[in-house]
């Protein structure tokens, strides 16, 4: 191959190359658990009152799954909520999304929802906040650490 | 026979065909569809939420929740000040109610028939199927050596401070002492519609359709044609099937919210007042934290209330505000929380030590829905400043009782923390601004948004829809004003007199 032909065919390989490829698109629920997790550690974190890592019990894919499961138009509120509050930062001249704040941030921007007066985000703000504590709270594992027993009858109930 | 999702075919429109078809199956609708089927009629019951049988019943609230409640219980009023919590299971809000047996006063009922003009409707009518409502859901009185501690603790120390109170009237028969009457009763103790009324209904062959959601009435020259609605799959809420139910007469049973949200879905125009006049009667849960291990969560959750300012009168109805112990399971007690965090959980660890009261508030018909998607209705409700200062009224005297009860820490019904911690703080009470959205309330009592009244009403003295012949309505929707501190009974003495009325105009 002649050097000119050489440098032809490599250069625009290199071209192609060097284009900005199209990565393949993350799935809806990957980019849900993200900001799930980041809600998980700062409503129901691992501490000494309760030491139990949330992550470790499958609290975050718990969520998701229940979200999943809900009837259209409460799965689609829960899902733009998690959206909105993925972005929130944005608007809070912060310049990163939700999930990858800090703890501390991500605790300031979640509790800051509770006292806006435009009620939607106060609505994010407490329905997440309820469907945490409700997952966390009726998780086994949990359980030990708050003085209680647990259900009577027997699990193959379920 | 109860239809349930193993039964419908996927894609298939089902034609059903009957005399009467009754919307709902809780209270109202349990107690029409056995009625009326007792006497030979043809029914059947569509109730748009599953059937869990007893066996299901497994106590943990994760599973449970979901499926018996609608919208998880988290039901919001438009501000989020308020959960509506309703049944929504072949059984209804039986099933999962704290089984407290409390009438309508006298005193009440006079004051709508002078009010709201209730001409044809009578006391002594009611009065009479109260009665019978009593046998068939088994309505006794709860002894006082069944309270656990959490209950001993309002009795005792109302008692001490010389408060009237008293325990319930419930419909409990062999009770455990599980704790999990609100999420199903697992022995069959609870005598909700579930195993009193509905097998009795099926025995005279009526038939109930579960997971079967009416959306809307057809109607066809002024009258009600038929009912049109989808199955739904509940292990992932999508659409099964569709139903039609041709039937000469429709009953609306589906509760407060849901029945006037039919009516807006369907092609008719009904009295304007349609889904307005809503009473919540709210309930603000005040926690109490003391030394000692409590064990609240087992034994019956709500036995006792204290009455000593609840006011009842026949010029304004309900008023002042009661104080009735209550305990749940820590997944739905968690929606009580103040705060996040490591503060919230430092609430929690204390679970075992907390004792609880609901303190319900009497309203005035203030709230109202607005039409939004065929599944969900708006809850519009503002707290109006009267009931604002009489919240502060109620939650320093439950404040009071606690503290008098050795509580270390009185913790208030707000998104953030406020709690009292000795007689002395009681008064800054006074001071807290109660915000949209940061109250921690809920409300098992929705009513009155298809109001009885010859007056302004939706439902005419014989629990027709006004202009309609041939449909009824008679779940919590019908009642001009609050009915009771607890409507489970008014609801099944009013049904048992509207299927009375079904059958003569049938």
């Amino acid at each position: 191959m002649k050097r000119r032909e050489f440098i032809k065919k490599t250069g625009s390989a290199g071209v192609i190359l060097s284009l900005p490829q199209k990565k393949p698109p993350v799935p809806g629920s990957v980019k849900r658990i993200r900001v799930i997790k980041k809600l998980v550690r700062i409503v129901v974190p691992q501490s000494e009152e309760i030491p139990v890592d949330p992550e470790k019990i499958g609290l975050p894919q718990k969520i998701e799954d229940f979200i999943s499961s809900q009837i259209f138009f409460v799965k689609e509120m829960m899902r733009t909520a998690l959206k909105v509050l993925e972005y929130l930062p944005y608007f809070k001249l912060k310049f990163k999304k939700f999930s990858t704040l800090s703890d501390e941030e991500a605790k300031e921007i979640f509790l800051s929802l509770r006292e806006t007066r435009f009620t939607p985000l106060k609505g994010i703000y407490l329905g997440m906040k309820s469907i945490i504590n409700f997952m966390y709270y009726s998780s086994e594992e949990v359980w030990k650490y708050i003085g209680y027993e647990g259900p009577v009858v027997r699990e193959e109930k379920k | 026979m109860i239809w349930t999702e193993k039964n419908y075919k996927k894609g298939e429109t089902k034609v059903i065909k009957a005399k009467v078809c009754v919307i709902g199956s809780g209270c109202a609708g349990a107690m029409v569809g056995r009625d009326l089927a007792k006497r030979g009629v043809k029914v059947v019951v569509m109730e748009e939420g599953p059937y869990v049988p007893p066996s299901e019943l497994n106590q943990r609230e994760d599973y449970l929740i979901p499926r018996l409640y609608r919208m998880n219980a988290m039901q919001p009023t438009h501000d989020y000040s308020i959960d509506v919590l309703e049944g929504r299971c072949i059984g209804g809000g039986s099933v999962i109610n704290a089984a407290d047996c409390v009438m309508t006063h006298e005193e009440v009922f006079k004051m709508w028939q002078r009010d709201f003009g209730l001409e044809g409707v009578e006391w002594e009518e009611i009065k009479i199927a109260y009665e019978d409502v009593k046998r068939d859901i088994r309505v006794n009185k709860i002894e006082v050596e069944k309270l656990n501690r959490n209950n001993s603790i309002l009795f005792q120390t109302a008692k001490k401070l010389g408060y009237s109170c008293e325990t319930f009237e419930h419909n409990r028969e062999g009770c455990v002492d599980c704790g999990y009457c609100m999420i199903g009763c697992s022995y069959n103790a609870k005598q909700s519609a579930l195993i009193t009324l509905i097998p009795e209904a099926i025995q005279y062959g009526a038939e109930f359709y579960s997971s079967a959601f009416v959306r809307n009435i057809v109607f066809k020259n002024g009258k009600a044609e038929k009912a049109e609605g989808i199955f739904i799959d509940f292990s992932t809420l999508r659409g099964i099937g569709r139903f039609e139910v041709y039937a000469d007469t429709f009953v609306l049973c589906a509760g407060a919210i849901h029945s006037p949200n039919i009516l807006f879905h369907s092609n008719h125009k009904f009295p304007e007042n349609l889904g307005r006049f809503l009473s919540l009667q709210p309930q603000l849960p005040v926690m109490s934290l003391f030394d000692e291990e409590l064990t609240s969560y087992r034994g019956i959750p709500q036995a006792v209330y204290c009455n000593q300012f609840e006011e009842v009168s026949d010029k304004d109805g309900y008023g002042g505000f009661r104080i009735e112990s209550i305990m749940v399971g820590p997944a739905m007690g968690s929606g009580f929380l103040p705060e996040i965090g490591e503060k919230a959980q430092g609430f929690m660890k204390n679970f075992n030590k907390i004792a609880a009261v609901l303190v319900l508030f009497p309203d005035k018909p203030s709230g109202f829905l607005k039409k939004w998607n065929t599944n969900q209705p708006i809850i519009y409700y503002e707290m109006k400043d009267e009931l604002k200062n009489r919240i502060k009224r109620g939650l320093k005297e439950t404040a009071r009782i606690f503290l008098e009860a050795g509580a270390k820490e009185v913790l208030l019904p707000f998104e953030e923390v406020v709690s009292v911690k000795s007689k002395e703080e009681i008064n800054k009470i006074d001071g807290i601004e109660l915000k949209p959205g940061l109250i921690k309330s809920i409300s098992a009592h929705p009513q009155g948004t298809l109001r009885m009244s010859m007056k302004d009403g939706v439902v005419d003295s014989n629990f027709r829809i006004k202009g309609v012949s041939n449909l009824y309505a008679c779940d919590s929707s019908i009642f001009p004003t609050t009915s009771s501190s607890h409507i489970m009974l008014p609801i099944y003495s009013f049904a048992k007199v509207c299927a009375n009325r079904i059958l003569k105009f049938l």
